[in-house]
């Protein structure tokens, strides 16, 4: 029996990269799975929990928690909200939300940990840097497998930008690492960030393509 | 952004509505000094002097005059159209160029030329200031612009401290296009003749 | 009370009355008065200032980023001790344009204070000052407590370009307001009171008569480092994350939404051309 995934894009994703959340779509139904998206989701209310608005927090978090209570696995392309949804739901709802809380997972550790597989089968021929993975993501171990990426090290990622809260704009001289590194494309983890970056690194000038780490999943 | 945008979010902010008028602001306390011209001089000229700036007191008109025409010694100077000026035939001395109504020929008298004359708005007792008031007559470039400034001004500008002038016509600084107060400058060498 | 806390906390508690005050009167002296929401937007308000009117810079945009920055640190940067107190103004291309800080914004006058500027010779032909919203009095006469906490060799009131007769003088006089996280700050009762900051620099560890104990407008500047370390309270968004709260539990108004929040997005980041369908558009469609 197919196992069915539903799909938490996240409200950045939605609006700004759908790209990325198609892409993700389609690796987790090559790793068989059967993929829904459930309209009624919104944002997992991580920018009002990180402004320290915790009551909006909580009615959004209760929002999510009644859109996918049923759901079997929840997926989502960033580590941040998946991490908010596994910390935070337990705090904002009873056994149903603690239940939930643990199916909640992030793309690339989905990937490797429930589907345990590391090779999805994908060709990306380039020259890219990528983006210093967070927390528990297992993004790089996926690239290892991606044929024909030829992965560039950039030093040092402080100051790679910050959207919620406080904010943090990202350090003009990781850009120029990155204009500097001779890659054509850069590999973002995290919607958000890889948004962040591209922006700077159109302002600076620089001709790098950003794509995300489920389109490069995704690319034959 | 729109400023009613922001004014609007500022009032959902505070609970205030829009029109709301509001309470009226505390007053702050003016402190009157009922010093007599001797003692403003007094303070005035230690004040001015510790600024660096150069205080001559002279008790005519044609004094003055002299004055003037010594600091120059010979030396070329534009000159405002403070009326002060004309009355003690400033603008009459040799080098003194004045009546300027043209921006462009202002512009270039004052690259070549070293001093500038000019009167002020009013003198402040207790800090030393020069209050100056920049009109048509008075431009900035005559008084502030040049690296030697002469002013020359009847001692009936001479107030206590800054509460004086904030209390005597607050709404006239709407007058002109700027006020400024200044006590020494280090980039100009200052001379204030006192009637 | 000390009389200047007294005032502070009177403009803040209305001070959309004082900001609109302060734009009316400055406008009709030939001012024009600018909104913007932080530096960012500053520098992009700048540049195109500068394209506009052909004027140079020297290290181009990114120098008028760091100067805006600069200028606009945002008044919990300054409590920090994390941002120059004095901010140097830029003058580009031979006075063509001068870009400076205020230190107080006068409402009944329509005027711009500047310490510690002197005119120099004609003024710029442009004269912008960027100022943070929080930094209006209400009269002319309330300067008698506030300029000596502030003392400089010049102390300029800006009250318009130059007006019709007078020989210099900036041709335009152009005053951007920023918000820069202020009207959070002051939908919080906890921490309004910061705004009422006027940078006189006492508490800075290192100024001269710092110590962290007399600010003249009786912040609590001894707890100030907690209080700005501490995370944000609930009041923090305010209405703001109400709205955005309801609408985050609407899917159809936020998808309604979507598209203006898109164009909203860009304009905020400055993101280049968002993608003309949601994921949820993209994903129906592939459906059918
Ligand atoms: S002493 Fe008070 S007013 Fe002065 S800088 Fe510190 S907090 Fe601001």
């Amino acid at each position: 029996m197919t196992k069915r995934v539903s799909l938490f894009v996240t409200c950045v994703v939605d609006q700004l990269l759908p790209s990325a959340g198609l892409a993700m779509a389609e690796v987790l139904a090559r790793a068989g799975y059967e993929v829904e998206f459930r309209p009624a989701q919104t944002c997992c209310g991580r920018p009002a929990y990180e402004a320290g608005c915790r009551e909006q927090a909580q009615l959004v978090g209760e929002h999510f928690l009644r859109s996918f209570a049923d759901a079997e696995y929840v997926v989502t392309p960033s580590t941040a909200c998946a991490t908010m949804l596994r910390k935070r739901l337990p705090e904002f709802g009873g056994l149903a939300a603690r239940e939930l809380a643990g199916r909640v997972w992030e793309f690339s550790r989905f990937l490797v940990e429930v589907a345990r597989v590391e090779d999805v089968g994908a060709r990306f021929e380039h020259a890219a840097v990528v983006q210093e993975a967070e927390g528990l993501n297992c993004g790089p171990r996926l690239l290892a497998h991606v044929k024909g990426l030829e992965q560039v090290s950039v030093s040092d990622w402080a100051g790679s930008g910050k959207l919620w809260g406080r904010g943090e704009p990202v350090s003009p001289a990781l850009v120029n690492r990155i204009g500097a590194s001779g890659a054509s494309h850069v590999i973002g983890m995290e919607a958000e960030r890889l948004l962040l970056l591209r922006r700077a690194l159109e302002k600076a000038g620089h001709a790098i393509e950003t794509v995300h780490l489920a389109e490069v999943l995704a690319s034959r | 952004m729109a400023g009613d945008a922001l004014l609007e979010s500022l009032r959902l902010a505070l609970g205030r509505k829009k029109f709301q008028k509001p309470s009226t602001p505390p007053e702050p306390l003016l402190v009157v000094r009922n010093w007599t011209m001797e003692e403003r001089l007094e303070r005035f000229r230690a004040a001015f002097e510790e600024h660096g700036g150069a205080l001559h007191v002279v008790s005519s008109e044609q004094e003055a005059r002299t004055l003037v025409a010594e600091l120059l010694a010979g030396r070329e100077a534009l000159a405002s159209g403070a009326p002060v000026l004309a009355e003690c035939g400033v603008l009459g001395l040799a080098g003194v160029q004045s009546g300027f109504t043209d921006p462009e020929l202002l512009g270039n008298a004052a690259q070549t030329v070293r001093i500038g004359i000019s009167s002020c708005y009013s003198l402040l007792a207790e800090s030393g200031e020069v209050v100056l008031r920049f009109t048509p007559e008075e431009p900035r470039c005559i008084s502030m612009g040049l690296p030697i400034w002469v002013i020359v001004a009847s001692r009936r500008k001479l107030l206590a401290n800054l509460d004086e002038l904030l209390g005597l016509n607050p709404r006239s600084f709407e007058s002109s296009s700027e006020t400024a107060l200044i006590a020494g400058s280090e980039r100009q060498e200052i001379h204030l003749i006192l009637i | 009370m000390t009389k200047p806390t007294e005032i502070r906390s009177h403009v803040l508690a209305n001070l959309d009355h004082y900001l609109a005050e302060l734009d009316k009167q400055l406008t009709a002296q030939g001012g024009t008065v600018v909104y913007l929401r932080g530096a960012d937007e500053v520098a992009d308000y700048l540049e195109l200032l500068t394209r506009e009117r052909e004027i140079p810079v020297p290290g181009g945009a990114e120098s008028l980023r760091r100067h805006a920055e600069r200028l606009e640190p945002g008044v919990e940067a300054y409590l920090r001790g994390e941002s120059p107190a004095d901010p140097e103004s830029l003058e580009l291309a031979d006075g063509a344009l001068r870009i400076s800080a205020a230190a107080f914004l006068i409402a009944d006058a329509g005027a711009i204070c500047l310490t510690g500027e002197h005119p120099g010779g004609t003024g710029p032909k442009i004269q912008v000052v960027v100022a943070g919203i929080e930094k209006v009095l209400p009269r002319m006469r309330d300067l008698a407590v506030f300029l000596p906490l502030l003392p400089s060799d010049t102390t300029r009131f800006l009250t318009g370009p130059r007006r019709a007769g007078e020989l210099d003088g900036p041709e335009e006089l152009c005053l951007i307001l920023v918000d820069g996280g202020r009207s959070e700050l002051l939908a919080s009762p906890e921490r309004r009171d910061l705004l009422r900051c006027v940078r006189c620099g006492a508490c800075l560890p290192g100024r001269v008569g710092g110590g962290g104990v007399d600010c003249p407008v009786g912040i609590d500047t001894e707890g100030l480092p907690l209080r700005l370390r501490e995370e944000a309270p609930l009041e923090v968004g305010g209405w703001k994350f109400r709205l955005w709260g309801y609408v985050m539990r609407k899917p159809r108004l936020y998808e309604f939404a979507g598209q203006m929040l898109r164009a909203f997005w860009r304009e905020e980041w400055g993101l280049p051309a968002p993608p003309a369908k949601s994921f949820r558009q993209a994903w129906r469609e592939g459906k059918k």
